[in-house]
Parts: structure tokens; sequence; C-alpha cells
């Protein structure tokens, strides 16, 4: 056997056995931060109430909402068709497969928007695509879709085209009674009599007939 | 002879390869900040943390000492308005490899970096990455900038909470209310038809011509 061969195989099983003993980098799931950090830059992740509120209404398949609070909060109140995963086991293996997939739209939503977003960021920087939050949270839920406000006299007519949706949506949700519309019978203007100095003239009203124009 | 030239191939082979491996090693950088904090681990213990709150900022604010508050909205909000002492590292330039130094030495003097946007929820993200990079003494102002702007200028609404997972309303309550509503019956009001003397005076006023035309 030549010297060399043996040198050389000990020098490939140095390098071998070194490259062994590397210190063991800390493996995290988590992304690049600066990734991440250009994932919380991008405001995409907020959806409005009205968005799902439409598709809750449209039975729309790919929404998923996830309430984040706890379980007394959820019992009490939540919205329809969610389910509940507090924000401390939002990570957890047995919830993996809603919140870590790529067909459904997982919408988180709390009392206001600040512990969904939270549940948000421990899922985005493990990689978890398609999670998003429901911007307002309950809070906003109940101040646009259950209680609308009624549009000002100066409020454009999109204002009262989205007043109707958001009418319409909480007779769906349950937040408010149906008015119902009845026939009342008509009564005439009363008028008061003047008294005039001169004569009193009894004229009777002609029809004015409204001005056609044609263009 | 060709016993030789086998073994000078090879040997040139294994020198090239063990040289580009050290070019490797040595060329290697370590990344300026990495991930110190186990996700699931932070999860945990997320909502046990100690925020600021308003009235501690007021009380912190005022002696750089105590601690650093770093505003992570854009400049020019920065500009018309910022809590004071306040330095302004925007949201996309938080991981500048600059503003490591000055992380640093607030982890090693145990300086409290309080970081706050508008609201909570502008600052909570960049809040939660921060303090994931390793820097435990990171912490979010509660009710952002705007709270104790208001606050100082009176203009906050009746029983605001800086607290901003409060619900603002009874939601279990206002269903329930409206289910009772919906089972009470309706009452219909019915008016009655009065009939009424006319006494009109008129004035004969001259008939305008209906004015036509586009």
């Amino acid at each position: 056997m030549s010297k060399r061969y043996i040198i050389l195989a000990i020098v490939l099983l140095g390098v071998a056995f070194g490259l062994l003993l590397l210190p063991n980098k800390i493996e995290h799931d988590q992304i690049n931060p600066n990734l991440f950090l250009l994932e919380i830059n991008d405001q995409a992740r907020f959806l409005e109430t009205d968005n799902i509120a439409k598709r809750l209404i449209e039975s729309d398949p790919s929404l998923l909402l996830i309430d984040v609070r706890n379980e007394e909060a959820f019992k009490k109140y939540s919205l329809p068709g969610a389910i509940n995963i507090p924000l401390n086991e939002i990570l957890k293996d047995q919830w993996r497969n809603y919140v870590n997939q790529s067909s459904l739209d997982v919408v988180f939503y709390s009392n206001s928007d600040v512990i969904a977003d939270q549940a948000w960021a421990l899922c985005a920087q493990n990689g978890y695509k398609k999670v998003y939050v429901l911007k307002g949270g309950l809070n906003q839920w109940f101040q646009t879709i259950m209680l609308p406000e009624y549009p000002s006299e100066l409020a454009s007519s999109e204002d009262f085209d989205l007043y109707s949706f958001r009418k319409a949506a909480s007779l769906f949700f349950g937040g408010s009674i149906p008015e119902i519309s009845m026939i009342v019978e008509e009564v005439p203007e009363q008028q008061v009599p003047k008294v005039q100095v001169k004569k009193t003239v009894i004229v009777e009203k002609k029809e004015k007939k409204a001005a056609e124009g044609g263009c | 002879m060709l016993e030789l030239l086998k073994t000078k191939r090879i040997t040139m082979a294994i020198i090239a390869f063990v040289i580009f491996l050290l070019i490797g090693f040595l060329t290697l950088k370590k990344p300026i900040y990495s991930f110190q904090v186990d996700a699931s681990a932070f999860s945990e213990e997320l909502s046990s943390i100690d925020q600021v709150t308003p009235d501690e900022a007021m009380e912190l604010m005022y002696d750089s000492s105590l601690a650093l508050f770093i505003d992570i909205r854009n400049r020019y909000d920065f500009e018309k308005g910022h809590l004071e002492n306040a330095i302004n590292i925007p949201v996309p330039d938080l991981l500048n490899p600059e503003n490591k130094v000055l992380f640093d030495r607030c982890l090693k003097d145990s300086l409290p970096l309080v970081l706050y946007g508008n609201d909570e929820l502008e600052a909570n993200a960049p809040w939660m990455l921060i303090y994931e990079l390793g820097y435990s003494n990171a912490r979010l102002l509660q009710g952002g900038y705007s709270y104790i702007d208001r606050m100082y200028l009176d203009q906050l609404e009746l029983n605001e909470s800086y607290h901003s997972e409060t619900a603002d309303y009874d939601y279990a309550g206002i269903i329930a209310k409206v289910i009772a509503d919906k089972a009470k019956p309706v009452e219909i009001k019915k008016e009655k038809k009065v009939a009424v003397k006319k006494k009109v005076i008129v004035e004969e006023k001259p008939k305008k011509a209906a004015e036509g035309g586009c």
C-alpha cells in the first residue's frame, strides 16, 4: 500500500470527523427575521368586517374563523361557524391541521384585534400561509354589522348602500328586529285659518302641473 | 507509471476538496439577528408579560435612564408629535444592523425597550419580533401614542380603557335582548280620519309660464 493513500485516507476521515463535531445549530422552525418583518409591514393580513359578513352570509366554504379568546368567552358568544383555539394553544400539534394548511383562509378574531394579531404573528413566523386577522375584532363587528350607524345626510350613496347591506346582515346574524311596515290611513293636513281685515276669499286650489321639461 | 498518475490525480482532488470546504467555512457569515425564543414557548407566556400602561409611560419617558421609547411609526407621524425622549425607528428599518448596538446595550443595562405605535395593534407584531430575537427587555405600550395624546388633551371618551381587549358591548346580552323583543306582540297604531273645513286665503299670483327647455 502506498503511503500516499494512507495519508489521504486519514485526511478525509479527519475532515468527516470534524464536520460531525460541528456545533449544533439551534433549530427553530421560524423563518428569517427579515422576511417576517416584511410580512409585518405588509398590512394585507387585516380583513374587514363587511367582507367577512358577506362571506358568512354566502356560506363561503373557504372561510375558517378561529376565536382566540378563552373558552368561557367563546361559550358566551361567538361568530357563526367559528372554532375556539385559545392563544396559548395556537401552535399545539392538535390544531396544526387547522392553522397550517393551504386551502382555507384562516381568520383569527378576538374582542379587539391585538390578541388575534398575536396569534397571526406566531403562525406567520412559523411560515404558515393563509392566516389573517379580523380588523377590530368583535367590537368592530358589533359596531359595524350588528348595530350599524345610520349615515348622515352628507353621506354618499355608497355609504347608504353599505348601511343597507349592514342592516340586512344584522338581521341575518340575529342582531335586530325586522321593521314591520304598516299602511296607515291618511290624515289630511289641518290648516289654521288666517283672519284678514279685508276680504276673505275662498279659492279652489288649482292643480299645478309640474313643468315638464324635455331634453 | 500509470500507478503514479492515478495517485497524483486523487491527491489533487482531495486537496482541492479540503480547500473548498475551508473557504466555505471561513466565508460563512453568522446572521445579525436570529430567533432566540421558541414560538411555542412564547405563545404560552405571552399573556402573562407585563406591558407598559399609559401612567407608567408618563413616569418613564422623562428620564432616559429609566427606559428607551422607540416610536415605530413613519417619520411624518413622529415629527407631528411623539413621546418625550422617544427615538424613531419605522417598522421597515427595525432590523437595520446599526440598531443592534442600541438593542444590545439596552439589554445589557436591563433598560426596558418600550415600543409604541399609534395604537397597541400597530406596535404589537414588531414588539413580538424584537422580544423573540432575544431582547426580553422589550415591552409594548398599551393604548399607544393615541391614548396618551388624548389623555393629555383631556379628549378621552367616557370609560375609555387602554386595555384594547375589553369588550365594548355585552355581546350575548344584546342578542338575548333582541330574541326577547322578537317574542313580544307588536303594537300597531291606527290613526283616525278627521274632516276639516278649510278656509284658505290666497292672493292671486301671476302665473309664471312654465319654463321648459334644456
